[in-house]
């Protein structure tokens, strides 16, 4: 590690809703450090218990696979990077552009996935040498003194 | 995650009372009780939530299976969700067919 840069926070858990906990430590930790609002840590909690639960239930194998969660405090803004190995998908396909009327509609796929683009504040998406990564943010009020 | 379910059944009124964290590892405990409440053919739902603090799709799923099991004729009411958690529910259009009280 070089002198004077903090290593960002990572964890590697496998892609089972049973870890889902895990997911949900990180993220308070982060948001802790990020001096993040609760609704703010709630936000960022949701995408990626979303995009995680997203991976365990549809790009399931035997065993499970991994996915390594990442993250960082920005000046402006807490990070969350999300990568699993797998076939290429890019959650953006299930981004709607109004409100869903699941009750009416009976359309409860894409229900998981909408929620994180309604959470959070940036996502960017990559597909890179086998691996989905899937980076979203939620903005951070200014801390005292800056 | 602790997440705790509880369901008590009284002439055509299921409810069910559910605290701490919903998400997919704990929805099916609570699917469990919406799945019982609804074989038990009631035609109101009633769930307390003052105590959960935190719920993501995978909970939604269960109140929109008992929407659809107990057809239109059937009412369901979510009590006592705050912050966040009414947040999501909203967000996810739940409240333009379940009714959200605040007692």
């Amino acid at each position: 590690m070089i002198a004077g840069v903090r290593k960002m926070d990572r964890i590697r858990i496998p892609a089972s809703v049973e870890h889902l906990s895990q997911v949900a430590t990180f993220i308070t930790a982060l948001g802790s450090r990020g001096h993040l609002t609760s609704q703010a840590t709630y936000r960022l909690r949701l995408a990626a218990d979303e995009l995680v639960t997203n991976i365990a239930m549809y790009a399931a194998t035997s065993p499970p696979g991994e996915i390594v969660l990442q993250g960082d405090v920005e000046d402006d803004k807490v990070w969350v990077a999300v990568a699993n190995e797998g076939p290429r998908f890019d959650p953006r396909v299930m981004r709607k552009d109004r409100v869903p009327d699941p009750a009416r509609t009976g359309q409860i796929g894409g229900l998981g996935l909408f929620l994180v683009f309604e959470a959070v504040d940036e996502f960017v998406y990559e597909f890179t040498d086998g691996v989905n990564r899937s980076t979203f943010s939620v903005r951070r009020e200014s801390p005292p003194g800056k | 995650m602790t997440f705790t379910a509880s369901l008590s059944l009284s002439r055509g009124t299921a409810t069910i009372s559910i605290a701490g964290e919903l998400d997919a590892s704990t929805a099916p405990r609570f699917h469990e009780k919406v799945e019982e409440a609804v074989r038990s053919g009631i035609d109101r739902l009633e769930i307390h939530a003052s105590e959960l603090t935190y719920i993501s799709s995978a909970g939604l799923r269960s109140l929109l299976y008992a929407q659809q099991k107990m057809g239109t004729g059937g009412v369901i009411v979510l009590i006592g969700a705050t912050g966040p958690v009414e947040t999501v529910i909203r967000t996810a259009g739940l409240d333009r067919s379940i009714e959200m009280s605040d007692r």
